[in-house]
């Protein structure tokens, strides 16, 4: 997985070699750190996406959950609430809608594509319904300075990353939940029968995804000064795809969030190098997908390869095929 | 020889002052044109229209770029690239006043002159907004149009979008304080929401027509509530006998108007709109255009009002039987 890792380090490296030569402006400090901040939210959802994906599971209602947190932190501050009461709400909004997601996959046994397409209709409709369509703005400065503001040119929210980024890899691949994680992933009966609590590490992969979805509600808030039922529509897809882009499969077992990172950094890089480029939003989303293809079919082309050597290292991964 | 040089230098440091005067008069700018949304008809015209005149004037380079979805996150996105490349103008059909505010204030910062155009920012977040038809010029027309082809004292519905869309609400408000003040016989029976869904707007017309036998007039005042009046009306067999008027594309309501449903379709050309912003674009660069100046002249479309940091279009456009099979937006 390092190995791939440092491939896709390597294709972004080119990339910014790329874009560098073509576009004046393009490699300077400020750009490179300034694209990062459109890509936060999607950044901070796409961590828990990973720890769902490498215990095999998915949670396509992440915008969704983002909209409607930040409708409950747009309302109650509306209503009188200190922000940093509603921050809080927000936050627990978020981890009550992954607590229901939980509830559905882990506990009740329901396909996770199935429960979570349902409640990405249901938390946006329950935006949608609440408000009717209005927005909330006129935040106070202090949020709104951290959602535009940056400091040595890097971007306030991407403190905010790193900081969970760091949390979660440390859990990952320094803990015994993170060791299940990929005990699940790799195969759940096996799992449970090594006496690896399957349910209650599901549902709390869930929670933690609907915690990350509130933190970026706080971020999107603090960046449009608004709150609104339509924000980040359809973003789950940017979610999933830098997590598939950094090589973490959707059928469990293994990934990083190293290569989530880079999927992240990719994603963005191209989309500002494009945009510069002055390359259709149309084309953008052909280009984007060409590469996702390529990176997956890399993934499996180096898979199928070493299945040809002799087994010498033991075991291959499992669950990447 | 010594005069010669002097009345030289005379003439040199004259024109410097003068150019220093005009700035960027006539000088080639690039423009960066960013609409709501990309490949629908309406903007592909008003992309037709700033073409046109950037052809026209020679001197702009013209850049038209925009999200594939109405979002206003992705606007936001492509604004901040430009922040990269500084541009001389760039001109936004904003998605959400608000939301993109930041983003346009930091290009003010950065020295791009940015107006807006169809759907306005944050006052303090641009210079000008090009302003395709005002609320009362709009609310005129159909209230007037209703009055002509119902009688000045129909019994009247209207079909609106939602209560909270900011354009149908001021239509609405307009509207009403007109129907009282030029037709007081004329009577709102009703006004119902169709959402942005043309078969709930076909849904509530039906309901209004059966509740309302003696309605002789709906206004559909939003591009989907319309269409969804018109085909309410034609269902119920009262073509020709309930006045439909509303705003929408001509390219939508063609059927309608060549069955004798509707009679006038009201909207702006937004092919003017585009060739207008552009205009505008430039005029700001040559500092012709600027806080306190009254007029714009505006190539073919001829000098147009500017009100204090507006530039109007002008009065909204009507399409008959006669003329709407020569539009395509």
């Amino acid at each position: 997985m390092v190995t791939r890792s440092l491939f896709l380090i390597i294709v972004w490296l080119l990339l910014v070699a790329f874009f560098s030569a073509l576009t004046p402006g393009y490699l300077t400090v400020n750009n490179l750190l300034g694209m990062t901040r459109h890509l936060t939210e999607v950044g901070i959802m796409s961590i828990g996406m990973t720890l769902l994906l490498i215990a095999g599971t998915i949670d396509l209602s992440v915008a969704s959950q983002l909209a409607l947190a930040s409708i409950v932190l747009g309302w109650t501050y509306r209503w009188g609430c200190p922000i940093e009461l509603s921050i809080v709400l927000a936050l627990m909004t978020g981890m009550t809608m992954g607590s229901l997601n939980g509830l559905f996959v882990a506990f009740l046994r329901f396909p996770a594509v199935v429960v979570t397409l349902a409640t990405m209709a249901l938390f946006r409709g329950l935006a949608m319904g609440l408000t009717g369509g209005a927005k909330v703005s006129g935040f106070p400065d202090g949020l709104i300075q951290f959602g535009q503001g940056q400091i040595f040119f890097i971007p306030y929210p991407l403190f905010l990353f790193g900081a969970i980024a760091l949390l979660a890899g440390f859990a990952l691949h320094r803990t015994v939940w993170g060791r299940y994680l990929f005990a699940i992933g790799a195969g759940e009966t096996a799992a449970r029968f090594s006496g690896v609590p399957v349910n209650g590490i599901r549902f709390s992969l869930f929670v933690l995804s609907g915690l990350c979805s509130g933190l970026a509600s706080v971020v999107y808030v603090a960046r449009f000064n608004t709150a609104k039922a339509d924000a980040a529509m359809a973003a789950e897809m940017d979610v999933i795809t830098a997590a598939l882009l950094g090589g973490t499969p959707l059928t469990g077992g293994t990934g990083t969030l190293l290569g989530t990172i880079v999927g992240l950094l990719l994603l963005s890089s191209l989309r500002r190098g494009l945009d510069l480029m002055v390359v259709g939003t149309e084309q953008q989303a052909v280009i984007i997908g060409a590469i996702l293809i390529v990176a997956v079919a890399a993934g499996q082309v180096s898979v199928s390869f070493r299945r040809l050597l002799p087994l010498k290292r033991g075991k291959e991964p499992e669950g990447v095929l | 020889m010594s005069r010669l040089g002097t009345m030289l230098l005379v003439l040199v440091l004259v024109s410097l002052f003068f150019l220093h005067l005009f700035g960027q008069k006539g000088k080639p700018i690039t423009v960066v044109m960013i609409p709501k949304i990309k490949g629908i008809d309406y903007f592909n015209a008003c992309e037709r229209g700033a073409k046109e005149a950037a052809k026209e004037l020679g001197n702009v380079q013209l850049i038209y770029e925009g999200p594939t979805e109405a979002s206003v996150e992705r606007q936001v996105e492509m604004i901040e690239a430009w922040l990269i490349r500084k541009p001389d103008v760039i001109a936004v059909a904003c998605n959400d006043p608000t939301a993109i505010a930041p983003a346009l204030k930091k290009a003010l910062q950065a020295g791009i002159k940015v107006i807006t155009y169809d759907a306005d920012a944050r006052r303090d977040a641009r210079l000008f907004f090009v302003n395709q038809a005002t609320y009362e010029d709009i609310a005129h027309a159909l209230v007037d149009t209703m009055a002509k082809e119902a009688g000045p004292d129909a019994p009247v519905a209207v079909v609106t979008s939602s209560f909270t869309a900011p354009n149908q609400t001021e239509w609405l408000k307009r509207m009403k304080s007109y129907m009282a003040k030029k037709y007081p016989k004329m009577r709102l029976l009703t006004v119902k929401p169709s959402e942005e869904s043309m078969e709930l707007a076909l849904r509530v017309t039906t309901d209004i027509l059966r509740a309302y036998r003696d309605v002789q007039g709906v206004f559909g005042i939003s591009s989907v509530a319309f269409p969804g009046a018109a085909e309410a009306v034609l269902q119920a067999g009262k073509a020709g006998k309930v006045a439909v008027v509303g705003l929408s594309t001509p390219k939508t309501m063609k059927p309608y108007v060549h069955k004798g449903v509707v009679k006038t379709v009201i909207l702006w050309n937004p092919v003017d709109l585009g060739y207008l912003t552009i205009y505008a674009a430039r005029a700001l660069c040559d500092g012709t255009l600027k806080k306190g100046v009254r007029h714009l002249q505006a190539g073919r479309l001829g000098k147009k009002v500017v009100r204090d940091d507006e530039v109007l279009l002008g009065p909204p456009m009507f399409f008959t039987k006669k003329n709407i099979d020569r539009y395509d937006f």
